[in-house]
């Protein structure tokens, strides 16, 4: 034992407060920083048979492996609810009740027909109802127009969360290369996986994630538990957005040895999946009945427009465009080239002979809105596009309370990780005065050391 | 648990924005007067309010129907109260012709009298409300009588609808008011002038019964007519209350009570100043003063 060591345990304990206060800067510069994780300094003490002192032993990342798990499926669920709300969203206006929505156009033709049973020899009435026919054309195509828009931007949003994703991937790859080297030289490698679980979570965003670290520091990423999409040997997998041959819609394909697999079916979540769901789900809906209802109108008028006269005493006549399938059919109703233009060719009588006050095939065209025309024999025009309504509605409502849950659940687990891995500027502040504290300490330490050591050359002298 | 400076701001944060949302949302419920906005919103109620805008809309049309039905069967009604006068006046001339009594001239007035009768049967049967034939049947845009009284309208009449399942005859044909050809009022006034010109007194007096039968056909779809109008009345009250229904239980399915709107949208109000000040208040210096 001798002073010469009380003067190095001093240092050490310098060298200590100083690293400390380093990591308590670098805790308060990094407090808004976004996947930062607080360090917390590792000291240990020298035993007093190796000269003493203290040792400051690296630093080490706060965070808990559970919270960031969790925290990556309450992303998923989140990234869900929003791309459903993303692509719902032109629901409510498709089936919003306006001036030009179906629903209107519907009550408006009908009002026409009605007008014209009343005064069939009137040009004027026959004019309205090509105009409200045209309108009802009008807010099919707009209603078919907002949907397939709103199906091109559900696959536009897909393909570019692909190539954010696979650009995620590589990133990822890279970053499990660089810890693992990083730590076999024993190199403070913290801020490289706060990188790699940020890009993590951003993955996580657009797909349901799973993730397996190895003890060599590199993490294997994975979509639904079971498709490496990241391995530990750094290799990535790329994501490969395609356009489906038969559907045209954007599906999922996997990147291994050259070998493509369609993964899409393992999308149940993120925003990709949710965007993917909607599409496939509550949006076809929408457009396949739409084409129905269009279909169905199209086809229950022709039939009794046909099996009237016009004014010149010709019959067999299509009021709409014939719609020869049910796809396509909102996107091609059109007043029929038959009575476009021409308003005295518009049945509205049952003979020739009765002509020109002849309302019977008029009349006959304005009870088929109360004919069951419309699902599968079910429900009215107007009924089906109530249903319509009210389906569409729903699942834009669903979205949107989905997504309001998930956002309150992805809340409350961030805000858990927050508690353990965030900074606290008054924690900070309170440990750079313990520090500064520890650090006057050492310094006396030395001081008095060195006290001594004079007391002992002086005594020597004297 | 451990509070980091994050989630001081990122509740802040969270807790304005989300106040943002309600005032916004409250704005939009009181400038629209709605409480459902969009099919989201309640899509039961949106989906139902559909209907009843349907509803509406086709009330509205029954009524535009009605009233185009009033004026032409008050015309019939007008035009057939002038035709049983008129056929009434045959009557008394058929009545007086056949008292032996009356010399060539008496005879010969009355039957001036029944040419000019007949002329104006001619020209009631040619009636017309706006530009339409009310006695031509379905052929409502020629006149349906010729000089002589022959009939070239059509043997049947116009029907509209004007409440669900219930319609109603415009006007009526020819036909069915003056007799069909050969026994029409026009043949029976030809067989009372001849009659009356070969001063044959028994001929005339048997001709009243058929006289009389006409006046019968005309009154009863006169009577017919008139079954018509309060029809019509009763399908213009139904269309009138079909439409405050559908106005009331649409406005009962998405409107917002006045009175609810601006006390939601006053307190979204408080809500979203209160976020905003203590916003501005958090979090207090803390630690970081202190230790200059």
């Amino acid at each position: 034992m001798n002073l010469g060591d009380v003067l190095s345990i001093g240092r050490s304990g310098l060298t200590a407060a100083a690293h400390g206060t380093q990591v308590a800067s670098q805790n308060i510069s990094n407090a808004t920083t976004p996947g930062y994780s607080r360090r917390v300094s590792n000291f240990e003490p020298v035993p007093l048979e190796h000269g003493g002192g203290v040792r400051a032993n690296s630093t080490q990342r706060v965070n808990d492996q559970f919270l960031e798990r969790r925290g990556l499926s309450a992303r998923a669920y989140a990234g869900e609810g929003d791309g459903r709300v993303k692509t719902l969203a032109v629901l409510d206006t498709v089936f919003g009740d306006g001036q030009g929505s179906v629903g209107e156009a519907l009550d408006a033709f009908d009002g026409a027909l009605s007008d014209l049973s009343n005064e069939p020899n009137s040009q004027a009435a026959r004019q309205m109802l090509l105009a409200r026919g045209d309108d009802l054309s009008q807010a099919f195509h707009r209603a078919e127009d907002a949907l397939a828009t709103a199906r091109a931007d559900a696959n536009g949003r897909i393909a570019t969360a692909v190539g954010e994703v696979n650009n995620h991937l590589d990133e990822i790859g890279k970053l499990n290369a660089q810890i693992v080297e990083g730590k076999n030289a024993r190199h403070d490698v913290g801020d490289l996986e706060d990188r790699r679980d940020e890009l993590i979570r951003n993955v996580a965003t657009q797909l349901p994630v799973q993730t397996l670290p190895d003890d060599s520091g590199a993490v294997t990423v994975m979509v639904a538990g079971s498709r490496t999409l990241v391995g530990v040997d750094a290799q990535v997998h790329h994501l490969v957005a395609t356009t489906d041959a038969t559907s045209g819609a954007i599906v999922i394909q996997r990147q291994t040895n050259g070998v493509m697999e369609d993964i899409t079916d393992f999308f149940s979540t993120g925003q990709i999946g949710g965007t993917i769901a909607a599409r496939d789900g509550a949006l076809a809906d929408a457009q396949r009945s739409l084409d129905q209802l269009a279909y169905d109108i199209t086809t229950a008028y022709n039939t009794q427009h046909a099996a009237g006269v016009g004014l010149d005493g010709n019959t067999n006549r299509n009021l709409f465009a014939a719609a020869t399938a049910v796809p396509g059919s909102a996107k091609n109703f059109n007043l029929s080239s038959d009575v476009l233009g021409q308003p005295q060719n518009i049945a509205a009588a049952q003979q020739t002979t009765s002509l020109p006050g002849d309302n019977r095939n008029a009349l006959a065209l304005v009870t088929l809105r109360d004919q069951k025309l419309g699902l599968g024999g079910t429900a009215t025009a107007q009924q089906s596009f109530s249903s319509m309504v009210a389906a569409g509605g729903a699942a834009a409502r669903s979205a949107q309370d989905q997504l309001d849950y998930a956002n309150a659940s992805l809340s409350q687990v961030d805000a858990l990780r927050e508690s353990a891995s965030g900074v606290s500027t008054d924690e900070e502040m309170m440990n750079l005065m313990k520090f500064q504290r520890a650090y006057q300490a050492s310094l006396r330490v030395i001081e008095t050391a060195d006290a001594m050591l004079s007391e002992l050359l002086n005594m020597r002298r004297g | 648990m451990r509070v980091t400076d994050s989630m001081i701001w990122g509740n802040m944060q969270k807790n304005v924005s989300a106040r943002q949302s309600d005032f916004a949302s409250a704005q939009e419920r009181a400038v629209t007067g709605r409480a459902v906005n969009a099919p989201s919103d309640d899509p039961t109620s949106f989906a139902k309010a559909r209907t009843e805008t349907g509803n509406l809309a086709r009330a509205q049309s029954y009524e535009r129907t009605v009233g185009m039905a009033k004026p032409i069967l008050e015309t019939t009604d007008s035009a057939l109260m002038t035709v049983e006068n008129v056929v009434q006046r045959i009557r008394d001339i058929a009545v007086q012709g056949a008292n032996d009594t009356l010399n060539a001239n008496d005879r010969n007035t009355l039957n001036q009298e029944l040419t000019t009768l007949r002329d104006q049967l001619v020209g009631l049967g040619n009636t017309t409300s706006g530009d339409r034939f009310i006695f031509g049947g379905y052929k409502d845009n020629v006149a349906p009588f010729d000089a002589a009284g022959v009939y070239t309208g059509d043997t049947a009449v116009q029907q509209v609808e004007v409440a669900r399942g219930v319609s109603l005859p415009l006007g009526l044909t020819g036909e069915s008011v003056f007799g069909t050809a050969g026994s029409d009022v026009f043949t029976t006034i030809t067989s009372l002038q001849t009659a009356l010109s070969s001063g044959d007194a028994a001929s005339v007096s048997n001709l009243i019964t058929e006289v009389d039968s006409r006046f019968e056909q005309v009154r009863k779809v006169h009577t017919q007519v008139g079954v018509h109008l309060n029809a019509a009345d009763m399908a213009q009250a139904v269309a009138t209350r079909a439409q405050d229904a559908a106005t009331v239980s649409r406005s009962n399915l998405i409107d917002i009570d006045a009175a609810k709107a601006y006390t939601d949208l006053a307190k979204a109000q408080t809500a979203l100043n209160a976020a905003i000040q203590i916003a501005g208040q958090l979090p207090p210096p803390g630690l970081v003063n202190r230790s200059r």
